[in-house]
């Protein structure tokens, strides 16, 4: 089944299911490897990772586009991907719909907020007129039926956060973007419970959104029974590696002991099995490959050389800050 | 020497004519034929990946190409970089992303972001307050203080002369190396152009008189894009006559042009080398 269709199928079946972002083909892989259902891209990640920017309008369509390529190539469940607003009027958005759907992406969602975003200089959101969005989501939609008309436009709406925005306006625009044919509606920035089920209340069809600004953050299992149809979590897997990447190289910097003291203590708070990094992007397929492949001499390489890590022991030992470091 | 540096010097010596190029096929022809610097057509890169001229190609896109470019030729490279695609911020980032693959200056338009190509109808402009604040971004950027930031000012179809007249005072003022009005329709419009802003470093896209009527108008850069209608003409005859005859005039002889692209250069290295 393509992943469009299957994007389709998840958002209209009656179990929610857990969108884990990340922002990077690695992160999808673990996405894909610890059993989610389908990986996403955040424009904040991605600009994090692959840029070392800030997600402020600053990365292009292009680099977002290959991002997401590589991204879902990497994976078989999948992939939602952040396309910010679209990168300018409907006229645009038709192209970066295109863009997307051609990477093998299987949904974007589009929000109508003003480009670029505005961070430090103006605070708060803004949202565009009416009007204008809807004119980018019927682009949007027009766009993908002419190429893959299961491909899932995500409307993302703004307008509860956004400077001058409420509750009723939120609804209201949801709305009228549901009435251009958009496939899903995203209800950013709500505030309460009780906001969420006046949402569900009021619009028709598959709802998502991220719930950050409410305590305690709502489960999968309370989400589905309010009549969301996804549990949207940007941050799922590529937010915590960061604090990994920075203690374990804060450690190597204050020296051996400090280093071994973060290393043991990595390990015995060890709680899951974890499988080489090496692994999870596929080596011990490469092995395979090779000997299905390669003449029978080729392969004697892997009797006279000295490696750390086998690929064609399907397994290799997980170990604290596993990935390229050294080999235990 | 820098082709920054280069770019100066030349501006300093008269005016710099640099033909419209969207590939370095067409920047190292320019450069076989003798000009001392090439113009890299925002038009024509749109035009190259099957576009209008409309703001669907963005900045990386536009670098991508200005890197082939830049790298392909020895003369310095002028860059169409539209809005800068997006607020100050972003312009900060296009002159940082310009200027690190070799590329001796940009232009800036004042349009609304998604731009439209100068010659095209509706265009819209940004408040002129706003056009400030980024080539005052598009100037702290630069680390190389001889990268040229041109002022592009779209505002004479919109707004007239008067208002033209004074935003390229005040993108002068705000540090911009050189003013551009485009869309230059008429005679007219050039003496007006030349005279209005005589004190000023002036930039033109067009082809309404030669090249050295140009310099005497005191212009420091002249930009055209009339060669990009004779490349169209000359392909759509080529293809037509192959179409129309089965073969192409002349045989599709094509003097110099493996030398052009550094063939004997291959050759020579493959001795020096020692690759068979």
């Amino acid at each position: 089944m393509r992943k469009t269709t299957k994007l389709q199928e998840l958002f209209n079946r009656e179990e929610i299911f857990v969108i884990a972002g990340g922002g990077c083909a690695l992160h999808a892989k673990i996405a894909e490897a610890t059993g989610f259902e389908c990986a996403y891209m955040s424009g904040a990640t991605t600009a994090a990772y692959v840029l070392g920017i800030p997600d402020a309008g600053l990365i292009t369509m292009t680099e977002m586009v290959q991002n997401a390529e590589r991204m879902a190539n990497a994976i078989s469940i999948p992939l939602i991907s952040d396309s910010d607003q679209g990168f300018g009027t409907a006229i645009n958005v038709r192209r970066t719909v295109a863009s997307f759907v051609r990477a093998g992406v299987a949904g974007i969602h589009v929000e109508d907020q003003p480009f670029p975003k505005r961070c430090g200089f103006v605070k708060g959101k803004e949202i565009i007129p009416l009007e204008e969005a809807v004119g980018k989501y019927k682009a949007a939609v027009d766009a993908k039926n002419e190429i893959d008309p299961d491909f899932v436009i995500i409307a993302r709406c703004d307008a509860r956060g956004a400077t001058g925005g409420s509750l009723e306006e939120l609804i209201t625009r949801l709305k009228a973007y549901k009435a251009v044919g958009v496939d899903v509606l995203y209800a950013e920035a709500l505030t309460s419970v009780e906001e969420i089920l006046t949402v569900r209340a009021e619009v028709e069809g598959p709802l998502m959104g991220t719930m950050g600004y409410i305590e305690p953050e709502p489960t999968p299992a309370q989400l589905q029974e309010w009549g969301w149809a996804a549990s949207f979590n940007p941050g799922l897997v590529g937010g915590p590696g960061v604090q990994g990447s920075w203690e374990h190289a804060k450690a190597y910097r204050d020296g051996p002991e400090a280093l071994r003291d973060y290393e043991q203590r990595i390990t015995n708070n060890y709680k899951y099995e974890m499988p080489h990094m090496f692994d999870i992007v596929g080596f011990p397929e490469v092995a395979e490959w090779e000997e299905m492949y390669l003449p029978e001499e080729q392969l004697k390489k892997y009797e006279d050389s000295i490696g750390g890590y086998d690929p064609r022991a399907s397994r290799a030992p997980a170990r604290a800050g596993a990935g390229f470091s050294r080999p235990s | 020497m820098n082709k920054t540096t280069k770019l100066r010097n030349l501006m300093d010596e008269g005016l710099v004519v640099a033909p419209f190029t969207f590939d370095a096929f067409q920047a190292k022809i320019a450069e076989k034929v003798g000009f001392d610097a090439v113009y890299m057509t925002g038009f024509g890169t749109a035009a190259a990946r099957g576009y209008p001229d409309v703001g669907l190609v963005t900045q990386t896109e536009m670098v991508q190409n200005a890197k082939y470019i830049a790298n392909a030729v020895d003369i310095p490279l002028i860059c169409d970089a539209d809005t800068a695609y997006g607020n100050p911020i972003n312009t900060w980032r296009t002159v940082r992303e310009y200027e690190s693959i070799g590329v001796a200056g940009i232009h800036i338009e004042d349009q609304v972001f998604p731009k439209k190509c100068g010659f095209f109808e509706g265009k819209l402009v940004v408040p002129v307050e706003e056009h400030v604040q980024k080539l005052r971004a598009a100037l702290d950027a630069r680390q190389d203080k001889d990268f040229v930031i041109i002022a592009r000012c779209d505002a004479l179809a919109v707004n007239g002369w008067d208002d033209t007249i004074q935003r390229c005072r005040a993108y002068h003022d705000a540090g911009a190396d050189l003013v551009f009005v485009d869309g230059i329709r008429t005679d007219e419009e050039l003496v007006t152009y030349a005279r209005e802003l005589s004190d000023l470093p002036r930039f033109y896209n067009g082809g309404l008189r030669p090249t050295p009527q140009v310099a005497d108008m005191g212009f420091k850069i002249n930009i055209t894009g009339n060669t990009l209608g004779a490349i169209y003409n000359a392909v759509t005859d080529a293809f037509t006559e192959l179409k129309e005859s089965g073969a192409v005039h002349r045989n599709g002889q094509r003097d110099g042009l493996t030398d052009m692209l550094g063939l004997p250069r291959v050759y020579e290295m493959e001795r020096e080398y020692g690759v068979v």
